[in-house]
């Protein structure tokens, strides 16, 4: 190993070095090889460019402007701490029969916040005068705990599935069918229904698009066309 | 607003695809067997006095097909009615009364492929996967989903089945009118035993019946088509006389039409034009295309005789599984001219070939 380090270092044989030839003038060798193939509106310009000297860590490119995000987010390290990898690991065992006092909280929740006269008349359209303030009522509200159910999207394997809401962030849903096992839904591709009591909701996952801490400022717009 | 170039507007896409076939094979040529839904048979006979009666009856008799009003397409997943009808013999299925661009269709070919091409809204609700539509751009209007039916794999107590069985059963609420036809493998067993299927799970069924007529056309001109000549003259001239066409024209200053017959051609005493309009499946066409050129090597004095088979405008595929659409037309038809002695020409006229010139 030692014999073979020592090589290295040393001169290359004459047998390879003789074949080698390097310009005399390189200067003028670049020069004339820049005049041959440049067009003829920059050849004035190539000693003038050949002058400037370019000092490589000067120049940097606008690109890595990293998106400067608003508000706190959650580092991944608190994350784990906080246990929030741990809801969409199967191996934790989430059981759709532990859920369901969640539900029923959930349930008792919407009532309280949608006050006792709600049920003698829902609003069945739009052009109930009830509608808006329903629907406001409705974004505000949390649906950790609500049982869903997929009944169209973008994914065909998406629909049908149906489960106890366990996590809610922007995008997506996580729901514990009643096989125990959880998965994770899109918001902005499904139609799903609300489970409360014998009434069934329908939603476009689009309008619930935000964070549910955010959700509780929005303001619902009506008049959208309804499609995915 | 710019006023638009009326002379400027391009003629919308057509396909014509023109095929010489030696007269001596004895198999099918695959324009008719992958042709699974005819709406309507013509065949125009030069100089002749006499029809055989084979040839008549060949499509008239025993050629019934039944109609079926609302039907459920979960009943066509029915694994008895598969054994019973799809797998053996050949079931043809098409749904009538709608209109492709704009509604849902269901199909099942003989070949045994259900074919649902339902409209985006349809499809998002069902579950089941599927293609977009070959002729959308950019915006999805249509998606085509396809199921084999005679795979081993489709059967009660495997996830796919159940998974498409519980999708159709309760999640397509949409009814359709179809028109059914069976070829059953073996003469014991009777084509209306599918009606009976339908009409035991108590659909109303109705049996439709194919109509047939018959023209003759006395002293013409007829054009002689050969293999170096310009056909489009030939098949435009045999396209006026099916229509019943102002052939003669002797008023020489005729201001709505100066159509003469292209020459070559020669001067017979009768033509005859038989046309059928139904429902038929490609067992029967088959049976007519060997019939027809049996009658042909037999009678050398025919100078030819053109089969014209027309397809159904509405159908979701035009040949094979080739989806097919209504864009200003819904042509998916062929023409066979039969030559004693010569070469037969197969022209095939497609519609739907190419996606329209929309740029969403």
């Amino acid at each position: 190993m030692a014999q073979i380090s020592q090589s290295i270092c040393s001169i290359l044989p004459k047998s390879i070095t003789k074949q080698i030839s390097t310009c005399e003038n390189s200067e003028q060798y670049i020069t004339n090889f820049l005049q041959n193939a440049l067009p003829s509106t920059d050849t004035g310009s190539i000693a003038n460019e050949l002058r400037k000297s370019l000092i490589l860590g000067k120049h940097k490119s606008k690109w890595n402007k990293k998106k400067q995000c608003k508000g706190k987010l959650l580092t991944n390290r608190k994350r784990m701490q906080l246990g929030l990898r741990k809801i969409s690991c199967q191996v934790n065992g989430m059981k759709y029969k532990d859920l369901l006092p969640l539900n029923q909280l959930w349930l008792n929740y919407m009532q309280q916040v949608l006050g006792p006269k709600f049920l003698d008349n829902i609003p069945k359209d739009p052009t109930d005068p009830n509608w808006e303030n329903v629907n406001q009522q409705l974004i505000k509200a949390d649906f950790h705990g609500a049982e869903i159910s997929i009944v169209g999207a973008k994914c065909p394997s998406l629909i049908g599935l149906s489960g106890i809401v366990v996590q809610d962030t922007k995008n997506i849903f996580r729901i514990c069918g009643k096989d125990n096992i959880i998965r994770t839904i899109p918001k902005d591709v499904v139609i799903m229904n609300m489970h409360l009591k014998d009434i069934k909701l329908e939603f476009f996952g689009k309008d619930l698009s935000i964070k549910p801490t955010e959700r509780t400022i929005k303001k619902f717009k009506c008049g959208r066309i309804y499609e995915l | 607003m710019l006023s638009p170039e009326t002379w400027n507007f391009k003629s919308p896409q057509y396909h014509f695809s023109t095929e010489k076939r030696d007269y001596r094979k004895s198999d099918i040529p695959n324009v008719v067997k992958s042709h699974y839904f005819n709406h309507s048979v013509s065949l125009v006979l030069p100089d002749t006095t006499r029809i055989p009666d084979e040839l008549r009856t060949c499509l008239s008799e025993d050629s019934d097909y039944y109609r079926i009003d609302g039907l459920n397409v979960f009943e066509l997943i029915n694994k008895e009615f598969i054994e019973a009808f799809v797998k053996k013999g050949e079931l043809t299925l098409l749904t009538i009364g709608n209109k492709i661009d704009i509604d849902n269709s269901v199909a099942i070919t003989p070949v045994g492929h259900l074919i649902l091409s339902l409209l985006t809204e349809d499809y998002q609700k069902l579950g089941l996967e599927g293609k977009a539509s070959f002729f959308d751009r950019k915006v999805h209007t249509r998606y085509v989903i396809t199921i084999d039916l005679k795979s081993e794999s489709f059967t009660p107590g495997k996830k796919n089945y159940k998974h498409v069985q519980t999708s159709l059963k309760e999640r397509l609420n949409k009814r359709f009118n179809i028109i059914v036809s069976w070829n059953p493998p073996d003469d014991n067993l009777c084509p209306s035993s599918v009606a009976a299927w339908f009409h035991k799970y108590n659909y109303n069924v109705s049996l439709c019946q194919q109509t047939f007529s018959q023209r003759i056309e006395y002293s013409l001109p007829i054009p002689i088509i050969s293999d170096e000549s310009d056909n489009d003259k030939f098949f435009e001239w045999l396209g006026v006389l099916s229509i019943c066409g102002n052939l003669n024209n002797d008023a020489k200053n005729d201001y709505v039409n100066t159509y003469k017959c292209p020459s070559p051609f020669i001067n017979v005493g009768q033509v005859r034009y038989l046309q059928w309009t139904g429902f038929f499946t490609r067992k029967q066409i088959k049976s007519l295309y060997t019939v027809v050129k049996e009658y042909v090597s037999m009678i050398h004095t025919l100078p030819w005789a053109a089969l014209h088979v027309q397809g159904f405008s509405d159908s979701p595929v035009s040949w094979d599984l080739k989806e097919h659409t209504f864009y200003t037309d819904g042509d998916n038809s062929y023409t066979i001219v039969f030559r004693p002695g010569a070469h037969s020409i197969i022209r095939k006229s497609l519609s739907s070939n190419n996606k329209p010139r929309i740029f969403q």
